[in-house]
């Protein structure tokens, strides 16, 4: 088939090209165009999110440098020790660099206040009865591939949805009149956010309630030892037993952490060490027994150490639970490693539970789970052999 | 290395190649299924992966169909040896091809596992899929074209045609038979080696290719066969897995039609862990307490006063069906998919064979349910798996609940327990709130009365009849007190020996609904508020149903985006663990970030929203965009008809045809899957028969391709004297097609109750395949100058790209955000698109007649 065609009549086809190229440049710009107008109609997004009407509260955070000559700040909060430029927002999410000042979006903005018993704080040896009150913020500044939390722990305080009527004094009075024991910074990193954990705390101090914290201890040293003073008893995690497990697993450092613990001990606080058992990545033997091993000769053996199950998720779905027999197995290895106090968690009821006499091995806290169901300690003795038990128990 | 031609003319080339490619169809559609089976079972294994697998493997087919055609262009003897010489190498090659890629997924996907366990970030999903598809699937298309090359002019439809049946033939044989034959990798050797013994002595035994071609070939066959005599598939499993889980042990595969399951088992613990498609499904411990079991079924089975007839879909791997026997049920059906799962729980020590009241059904779900006859059941579990995917979330839909509400007796109780990645139950974030509340407005639609609690992931309880359903501690343990053979276990250690034994501590019982899951339901004061209630479960329920979020549905699935969002916001979080070291510490420094506005919250915010917050805006615009560049392109050669040269076809009119070749081929895929989806819905599980309805959609193809052939001058039929109108009409036909099954899926309901609904489905997946083949002829006689120029290899690669864009889009975001119904509306647009698109063709034929 011939094609005849009229050439004085048609546009050339550099021409057509030209025009289709203006065309396709017009197009293109539509979408950036609309955009802008949209963010010009809203009045920006940092204009909303900063602003009283978001409800948003944010103050001025402790543990800061600027650097010299420049509007950068310095966290010195946590071992990353992050040079934040202005409007740069820390690993956290919760510190951030506004007009070379760092200030914190935690502060009097939990997530979850919630009553539960202490041991799910985890607290074993610590007034076992008693409930507290559980609180926690966004935010924290690891990321654990199994986090529990990851709802709100990888998220800002910007994001979730908080308890905006936090107000010291009720709730303390509250606290009181319902006959719970005390507060818990729990479930995310309470360390991330000293302003607001330290100020409440000490607050609660005033009025004689129990204060206990669970920490991940990836912080720095003169941070950890404001913010123990006005805590009673401390849970941190020991989550691997090396650098290779915490830089791959957690986004962190080990040095810290171990730091962390030792500190807790020094500065004379109850300490327990809790580790959730992950199968293929702290769960051999090996593994169990440095950690057991250095808890017993850094802290000493009648320090806690609580074994938690690890079962599929966030992102570690495809990996399958820990076996009760590697637990049990795990529990063996830090009795064996001299430790008095081995528990196991998450699988309940379990014998690992308990607590037990270190002397005459008898059942002293008869546990279901979290629930104190017989206490045979009398006076923090066993009522059996009259051996003094480790732990704050009255 | 000189060509010489032996005996040319003397057998029909283009019998040759036309038996040529029936072999390339067949073997690349062997080759397909397999890959993609080892990409679900190394990746994810949703539909999203599914979708962006097929979207990269079409991609790749298209890359190849170019630079084959470029290849076969240049080679301008006239003879076309060169082309045959390529097809013949590359013949040869294919089996050991394929199993080098399959190597490639198997181990590839390691490189992206981060730590073991960890679930594909939707990035590395898409990597893996790009990188893994890419060598065999640019080699069906490269040898496509090349093959095109190699046959007489004006034969494109026969081809095409030919290969359409050799893919089907393909496809039926290894979704029947070569599938659960053997491992993947013997069975790419051996078809490889019969696939290159036919193509290298058939096509190519009359040409002298190069220079020791019938030795070369021979021996080649042999090492291939030789190759398969070894367990290499075997040997790669044990060596992939024992990096993927170190320290478990590989001690089952199992390739079946409904995907490869896999059991590890755990050294020095005896522990069986199950893998479906890669994803983990169970554990089970044999000595371990039945803690878990045991708490999820005291929960369910306490929900109705008195159980006698259970349905469970899901959970045979476990010791839940157990655990159900203890509450006083006399018949309880366990369903599964895959009677594996049966054999697994079986051979683990979880299910008991003989019991009499335990009754196995191998098989659908969802067919089952709908099979059953009214008021049959007092409980009906659904142990769903994440509902990212449409097979999974027919069990999430408001149609399963309305055929499980007719099922259950006059105090039947409903309960589904959906995953939630493992989130702590205290809070509920806003996605996830969404993906649970769509599910529990579909149940809300149904029954009366419902219930939701963060219990083993979320728990939804649904009840026909009102004030029966519960998660009052109290209540609960009163019906559990009434069934004695249903107290917990506990291990307790005495003299050093460690014993079972059924508790009846009353202090223990009284607690026990106080303290499983974590203390959820434990009735205790609320911090926040005055009264007295289960504050954990209050608060959860009342955000779940305060979201905005309308019912999940068979035909919209809401949930299935919801999930795919969640997917994406836990995999995409970033964790900075490579930044550099400095002073001592890893994360010292991560002010290098050059972005001022680089906001962890922010960027970590929008992600999700970028899947879950599609509007139709998203849809529309674009197509808008398209129309009105289509008319600009259409109205300037109405009033100045563009310039036809003698040596090229002007960008206008090649644009109508690539345009009617990419919406082609969107149909194609938005078709099949929407025909597959709406089967699935009325009829039950059909993956197991994809191989069927590939084999309709191909043998529709090449029945289409033979009807538009006759539109030749040479042929006794002429349907359509003119291809351009007969395009045109074939694009109408097919916009029409994607209205009436709008229609079709309104009527779901009725469907549902029509027989031999499975004939008409195929008769429509059948239909489709016509419009597709039959449209892909005339793109070649609608261009006569492209036609004696060119192979089809351009408007091929742009059918190619249309059916990857169906591909990706459709599964993956289209249907979950907008339905199908909105989908194949879209999908008519764009074909309207395409025939306005035409004017350029019509104005050229006008041309043509003008002085």
């Amino acid at each position: 088939m011939t094609i005849h065609c009229n050439t004085s009549d048609s546009i050339s086809r550099r021409d057509f090209i030209h025009y289709m190229k203006k065309l396709g440049i017009s197009m293109a710009m539509a979408p950036v165009v609309l955009k802008a107008l949209e963010l010009l109609g809203a009045g920006g997004r940092h204009g909303s999110a900063y602003g009283a009407s978001a409800g948003t509260i944010f103050k001025h955070a402790d543990f800061q440098e600027r650097i010299p000559g420049t509007n950068n700040v310095r966290c010195t909060l946590c071992p990353r020790q992050e040079v934040l430029k202005p409007g740069q927002t820390g690993f956290c999410r919760i510190r951030k660099n506004i007009g070379g000042e760092l200030i914190t979006y935690g502060y009097d903005q939990p997530c979850i206040m919630n009553v539960d018993p202490i041991g799910k704080n985890p607290l074993f040896n610590f007034h076992p009865e008693m409930t507290v009150l559980a609180i926690a913020h966004a935010g924290c500044n690891l990321r654990c591939l199994y986090c529990q939390n990851w709802q709100y722990a990888m998220e800002s305080p910007l994001n979730t949805r908080n308890i905006t009527s936090f107000n010291s004094g009720e709730i303390v009075s509250k606290i009181k009149v319902r006959s719970i024991g005390g507060i818990s910074f729990t479930y995310t990193e309470p360390a991330c956010c000293p302003e607001f954990v330290s100020e409440f705390a000490s607050y609660c101090g005033e009025f004689g309630l129990k204060r206990t914290i669970c920490t991940a201890g990836f912080i720095e040293k003169v941070p950890l030892r404001k913010l123990l003073k006005h805590f009673d008893a401390v849970t941190i995690t020991f989550k691997g037993p090396d650098k290779k497990f915490y830089q791959n697993v957690t986004s962190a450092t080990l040095k810290p952490v171990l730091d962390s613990m030792v500190i807790a001990k020094s500065e004379g606080k109850w300490l327990e060490v809790a580790t959730l058992v992950v199968p293929t990545l702290n769960d051999d033997r090996k593994s169990l027994a440095t950690i057991a091993r250095w808890i017993k000769d850094n802290l000493g053996k009648n320090t806690p150490w609580i074994l938690e199950k690890f079962e599929p998720q966030y992102r570690l779905k495809r990996l399958p639970p820990t076996s009760q027999s590697t637990m049990e197995t795990a529990r063996r290895i830090g009795l064996d490693a001299g430790l008095k106090f081995v528990y196991i968690s998450n699988l309940a009821p379990h014998t690992g539970n308990h607590t037990y006499c270190p002397s005459c091995g008898k059942v002293l806290i008869k546990r279901l789970g979290f629930k104190v169901l017989d206490n045979n300690l009398k006076n923090s003795k066993c009522c059996f052999c009259g051996q003094a038990i480790a732990g704050v128990w009255a | 290395m000189g060509m010489i031609i032996e005996d040319q003319n003397t057998d029909s080339p283009l019998k040759s190649i036309r038996k040529t490619l029936f072999f390339i169809g067949g073997f690349s559609q062997i080759a397909q299924v397999i890959i993609f089976r080892e990409i679900m079972a190394a990746s994810h294994g949703t539909e999203l992966m599914f979708g962006i697998i097929l979207g990269s493997w079409l991609l790749w087919t298209a890359f190849g169909a170019i630079t084959g055609g470029i290849l076969a262009r240049r080679d301008d003897d006239g003879k076309d040896f060169t082309a045959l010489k390529w097809l013949a190498v590359t013949a040869l090659l294919s089996g050991p091809l394929l199993v080098g890629q399959i190597l490639l997924v198997r181990y590839g996907a390691l490189l992206h596992a981060g730590v073991p366990g960890q679930i594909l970030s939707l990035g590395n999903a898409c990597l893996m899929a790009f990188i893994c598809t890419l060598p065999f699937a640019f080699l069906c298309g490269f040898q496509f074209t090349i093959a095109l090359r190699g046959a007489p002019r004006f034969e494109l439809s026969a081809l095409y045609r030919t290969e359409s049946w050799g893919a089907a033939a393909g496809g039926l044989l290894v979704s029947l038979i070569l599938i659960e034959l053997g491992p993947p990798i013997q069975i790419s050797l051996i078809t490889g080696a019969v696939f290159s013994i036919f193509i290298f002595f058939h096509t190519c035994r009359k040409i002298f290719l190069f220079k020791y071609q019938h030795i070369l070939a021979p021996v080649t066959v042999l090492i291939v066969l030789a190759l398969s005599s070894f367990p290499l598939d075997r040997w790669s499993q044990e060596a992939r897995w024992e990096r993927v889980l170190p320290g478990f042990k590989l001690k089952n595969i199992h390739d079946s039609r409904h995907g490869q399951i896999v059991t590890v088992e755990r050294e020095n613990s005896g522990q069986i862990s199950v893998f479906l498609n890669g994803g983990w499904i169970a554990s089970m411990e044999k000595d371990a307490s039945d803690t878990c079991y045991h708490q999820l079924a005291a929960v369910i089975c306490t929900q109705h006063p008195k159980p006698t007839r259970a349905l469970m879909i899901g959970g045979a791997l476990g010791r839940l069906p157990e655990q159900f026997l203890n509450h006083g049920i006399e018949s309880l059906y366990v369903v599964e998919l895959d009677p594996q799962f049966f054999k697994i729980a079986s051979e683990s020590g979880m299910m008991h064979s003989d019991n009499r009241r335990l009754k196995f059904i191998s098989g659908d779900g969802r067919r089952v349910v709908s099979n059953t006859p009214d008021e049959s059941f007092d409980l009906v579990v659904v142990l769903s798996s994440e509902p990212d995917n449409l097979l999974a979330n027919r069990f999430c839909t408001k149609e399963f609940f309305t055929q499980t509400e007719r099922i259950l007796t006059e105090n039947g109780v409903l309960c589904v327990v959906l995953p939630a990645f493992g989130a702590s139950a205290e809070y509920v974030s806003s996605l996830l709130a969404k993906r649970t509340g769509a599910v529990l407005k579909a149940v809300d639609y149904v029954f009366p009365e419902t219930l939701a609690a963060p219990i083993s992931g979320h728990l939804i309880v649904a009840g026909k009849k009102r004030e029966q359903i519960t998660v009052d501690p109290d209540v609960l343990e009163k019906r559990l007190l009434l069934r004695p053979n249903a107290y917990p276990v506990i291990d307790i250690e005495e003299n050093g020996m460690k014993k079972k034994i059924k508790t009846v501590d009353e202090a223990f019982l009284s607690e026990y609904f106080n303290v499983i899951f974590g203390g959820v339901l434990a009735k205790k004061a609320s911090f926040m508020e005055e009264k007295t209630n289960q504050p954990v479960i209050e608060k959860f329920e009342r955000i779940i149903r305060n979201c905005e979020v309308k019912p999940n549905l068979d035909n919209h699935p809401r949930a299935v985006l919801y999930s795919l969002a969640l997917w994406k916001q836990i995999t995409d979080t970033k964790d900075f663990s490579k930044s550099n070291k400095k002073s001592g510490h890893v994360f010292d420094e991560i002010k290098p970030w050059d972005d001022s506005e680089n906001d962890n919250i922010l960027k970590d915010s929008k992600l999700p929203e970028s899947i879950e917050s599609v509007r139709l805006h998203h849809v529309i615009l674009p197509l808008l965009l398209l129309l009105f560049f289509t008319l600009i392109i259409s109205g300037v050669s109405i009033i100045k008809p563009v310039c036809v040269s003698k040596q090229d076809v002007p960008f206008a009119m090649r644009y109508s045809i690539l345009l009617c070749a990419f919406a082609s081929g969107v149909f194609g895929m938005v078709s099949e899957v929407a025909l597959m989806t709406l089967y699935q819905n009325v009829s039950g599980y059909v993956y197991a028969q994809a191989g069927i309805i590939i084999a309709l959609f191909m043998a529709g193809i090449a029945t289409g391709s033979y009807i538009s052939d006759s539109s030749n001058a040479e042929s006794r039929f002429r349907l359509f004297k003119d291809p351009i109108k007969a395009l045109a009409a074939i694009l109408i036909m097919t916009a029409g097609l994607c209205l009436v099954l709008t229609g079709l899926i309104r009527a779901t309901d009725a469907l549902r109750s029509w027989p031999g609904v499975g004939l008409i489905f195929g008769l429509l997946i059948f239909i489709a395949g016509i419009l597709v083949g039959s449209a892909f002829v005339l793109f070649g006689e609608c261009l006569p100058k492209w036609r004696k120029g060119r192979p089809g290899a351009w408007f091929y690669a742009s059918d190619l790209l249309g059916a990857c864009a169906g591909a990706v889009c459709t599964s993956t975001f289209l249907i979950p955000a907008f339905g199908m119904i909105r989908t194949l509306q879209f999908t008519a647009f764009l074909l309207f698109i395409a025939v306005i698109g035409m004017i350029p063709l019509w104005r050229q034929k006008a041309g043509s007649v003008m002085p």
